[in-house]
């Protein structure tokens, strides 16, 4: 199955978007051995990483800023045969539908949602996000960020994601495992991917210098969030997973054709 | 015959589920019965009423006069006394130097039971004073309860043997017909959205809607349905319309102060072509307003709802089975045009429980324009004569869509032709929707007379029967409101009009005049009290003379 499409990119030379882009697109190609590729519906935000569902020619709704794990789980309600990821900006995720996120982790929908975190606003031009640095210089916050950044992944593992990752843009060929490995996952899974905006949040240097790659996943939830918050290097990989019973499995109930005369026979 | 009867007492009482076991006393002897229940925004305490109406005849609204007062508080019967005959009152708890005395509390403690079972009692009295045999009551009760409708059986017997030692009987009713269907406009919206095919129902928690919620909630399993209370009312929108894009029918229920926060949505399965059918039960507004009352204030706003410019079809019920009917007809129509759908309801539909007679084969799933071709050919949206584009699903077809504008495969497009073609292929659709709705009916008219009286939702019940009073009237039901059936207000012949509504500003007034030139006198309310029919005689006696 081609993945590509006609459609011209329009990123910034030297986004991170692409290095999303690309790792995807190797995941799919090696998951489409083992999963019927037909089946795989994407939900994209808004934001440059939105464009995604254009570049990609695999089902798709490119739907409203903040909402894209609502529209995750109202895709599995329906349909628990599609395999349903989310692609999310950190203004997106973290900032307008915030709500969702921990929703969608603590009810275990059986979705992927992987977030193209550039701690900026890009496509309006260069506002702080919710994982924007404190004392970032934002059109919008010329003096300086006055907020400590929110810690996404910490964020999750509190509420309840079953399945918590951290990718790096810059490392296509890890971050292709670490989505392939979440696809496969049953239940939510989440990669927050540190994603430099070359135009307005150029943090090329600092995640040269300060991610290292995880050799393993963590034993413990205490061991994970401390692995998620430590701050001389930053961890990328699985920090954290588990099995449990997805909203689907618990909500999901069978179409059959109601018997409503039935039904207004017992309200006599 | 046409007569009445309330019960009122603190929330936490069961009020509201005595009237309707009342109610169900008649409406299993063949009787037509309406409940309207009031009731205030709190838990424990304040004040709750059960007014039910029984009659002969089809009846649409409930009547502030009545035989008989049921209280189960004090402080409850002075602002009910004018209204009734009798007082019937739980003698246990306080004394009166009128009416029915009956010790229901005490009863209530004989028979081992909670306090709230006290009502058992009043209804086994209630069942004397019409003459009623109890064994209807605890037929009821053990159609409800099953085995454990022992305590409730028990009391309703203490209550009716009490009763006739010591009151005296108010009227003889017997059975004159089969037992009928007794429901509210909640449950007859959800069950004519299931015969049309709904598949899942979205819905945060907001009165007057939320009994709709419990109802499908209670019944998933029975009716093949998923039922979601999500994280809030954005959510439910959104997930409705990722449900419709993979291929499942779905309704959304809110409430005013809800479908506010659902505007981005809605605009959204505008622009995407996703067939979303939303529940807005109407109550007091503006902001939380009179949250346990009624209204009908969203006329203009839902016509008005979304950003941008893009097809609806908005209906409005006037009783429980019209209800039935318009959710399942919305539901099929926003299929068949793709497009989000509005059954705009009101407190008191949504919350009045009727007799009705539901013809439950008219409404059937009607298929949508499904996709035919190669699936690697597929254009979801397809340009055509009737801006309908075939649907299919993933995993059938790569199936792309979104809330940019877009081209026919669903690709993000700025283009100005492009988009000036698709933004038409998109308006287009309405015209499509105006053919077929002059297939249905899009007004209904109670009597004749050149007098004519206009109205909308629930509004429609006290309407029609204060002008079959007056007589010479008729009275027009707007069912229809976007489109906005100008062809069916054009061809009325009209010597003066009215317009009857529960708002300040008279929305549909104004469509009428925006969209027919017509102007009526505005018979209007806005204290959260629907009208009666009683009230109504008067005002539309001062219109027309």
């Amino acid at each position: 199955m081609k993945l590509a499409t006609q459609v011209k990119i329009v990123w910034c030379p030297g986004c991170g978007n692409f290095g999303i882009l690309k790792a995807f697109k190797d995941a799919a190609a090696e998951l489409a051995e083992v999963v019927d590729l037909r089946r795989m519906v994407l939900v994209s935000g808004v934001g440059c990483h939105g464009k995604i569902a254009d570049y990609l020619a695999l089902s798709s709704f490119h739907t409203i800023h903040g909402r894209v794990p609502a529209m995750l789980a109202g895709i599995k309600l329906a349909n628990p045969e599609l395999i349903a990821v989310g692609f999310a900006g950190d203004g997106d995720a973290y900032n307008e539908g915030l709500v969702h996120l921990i929703h969608a982790a603590k009810k275990n929908i059986d979705a992927t949602l992987i977030v193209h975190d550039n701690a900026v606003y890009g496509l309006t031009t260069g506002q702080a996000t919710a994982t924007s640095a404190r004392g970032f210089r934002g059109r919008s916050t010329p003096e300086g960020n006055p907020e400590e950044p929110l810690n996404p992944v910490a964020l999750m593992l509190a509420s309840g994601a079953s399945f918590v990752a951290r990718g790096y843009a810059g490392d296509a060929s890890h971050l292709k495992e670490i989505i392939k490995e979440a696809i496969l996952h049953r239940g939510f899974a989440f990669i927050d991917v540190l994603q430099p905006c070359v135009t307005f949040n150029n943090t090329w240097k600092l995640y040269r210098e300060k991610v290292r790659k995880m050799k393993d996943t963590p034993e413990s939830i205490d061991e994970a969030m401390k692995l998620a918050r430590a701050e001389d290097e930053i961890r990328v990989g699985i920090l954290y997973r588990e099995e449990r019973s997805t909203y689907e499995d618990e909500m999901r109930i069978e179409p059959r054709d109601a018997d409503v005369n039935a039904l207004l026979e017992r309200m006599k | 015959m046409d007569f009445g009867f309330r019960i009122s007492g603190m929330a936490g009482d069961g009020v509201k589920g005595a009237g309707l076991v009342a109610a169900k006393l008649f409406s299993r002897l063949g009787y037509h019965v309406f409940v309207h229940v009031e009731y205030q925004s709190l838990i424990r305490g304040g004040h709750n009423a059960a007014i039910v109406r029984v009659s002969r005849k089809k009846v649409r609204c409930h009547e502030e006069k009545g035989d008989l007062l049921i209280a189960l508080q004090d402080y409850v019967i002075p602002m009910h006394r004018v209204y009734v005959k009798h007082v019937l009152y739980d003698s246990s708890k306080f004394s009166l130097e009128e009416g029915y005395a009956l010790p229901m509390s005490e009863f209530a403690k004989q028979a081992k039971a909670p306090p709230v079972f006290r009502n058992a009692s009043a209804l086994g009295a209630l069942c004397y004073l019409y003459g009623i045999d109890v064994e209807v009551l605890n037929g009821i009760y053990r159609d409800a309860y099953g085995e454990k409708a022992e305590k409730d059986i028990v009391l309703a017997e203490m209550g009716y043997r009490y009763a006739e030692e010591h009151f005296e009987q108010i009227r003889k009713i017997g059975r004159v017909g089969e037992a009928r269907a007794l429901l509210d406009g909640n449950q007859a919206a959800g069950l004519g959205a299931l015969r049309a095919g709904l598949r899942c129902y979205y819905a945060y928690p907001m009165t007057p809607s939320s009994s709709l919620l419990h109802f499908l909630a209670a019944r998933k399993r029975e009716l093949g349905i998923t039922v979601v209370q999500p994280e809030n009312e954005i959510a439910a929108a959104v997930m409705a319309i990722g449900s419709a894009f993979a291929g499942a029918r779905v309704m959304v229920g809110t409430s005013g102060g809800g479908f506010a926060l659902m505007q981005e949505a809605f605009s959204l399965a505008g622009m995407a072509e996703v067939p979303v059918l939303f529940l807005e039960s109407q109550r007091g507004g503006p902001s939380t307003g009179l949250p346990t009352w009624h209204a009908q204030q969203d006329l203009r706003f839902v016509l008005h709802a979304g950003h941008g410019e893009f097809p609806r079809i908005v209906a409005s019920p006037g009783d429980v089975e019209d209800t039935f009917y318009l959710a399942g007809d919305l539901l099929n129509l926003a299929w068949r045009y793709q497009t989000p759908a509005v059954l705009l309801m009101d407190r008191y539909l949504s919350e009045s429980a009727a007799t009705a007679e539901i013809d439950v084969e008219k409404v059937k799933e009607e298929p949508p324009l499904l996709y035919r071709g190669e699936a690697a050919d597929y254009r979801r949206y397809l340009i055509t004569d009737s801006g309908i584009s075939p649907l299919a699903f993933p995993p059938e077809v790569v199936l792309k869509a979104t809330g940019n504008e877009h081209d026919e495969l669903g690709f993000t497009t700025d283009d100005a032709e492009v988009s000036a073609t698709m933004y038409e292929k998109r308006m287009r659709k309405i015209g499509g929707i105006v053919e077929e709705l002059k297939q249905r009916q899009a007004v209904r008219i109670f009597g004749e007379g050149e007098d004519v009286v206009f109205t909308w939702g629930s509004s429609t019940g006290a309407t029609v029967e204060a002008a079959q009073k007056l007589g010479g009237i008729k009275v027009v039901q707007v069912r229809y409101l976007s489109p906005f059936p100008t062809w069916e207000i054009e061809r009325l012949s009209i010597e003066r009009a009215a317009c009857v509504e529960c708002n300040y500003t008279g929305q549909l007034a104004s469509l009428l005049k925006e969209h027919a030139c017509i102007e009526a006198e505005l018979i209007t309310r806005y204290d959260g009290r629907p009208f009666t029919a009683s009230e109504l005689v008067p005002k539309l006696r001062e219109v027309f003379g």
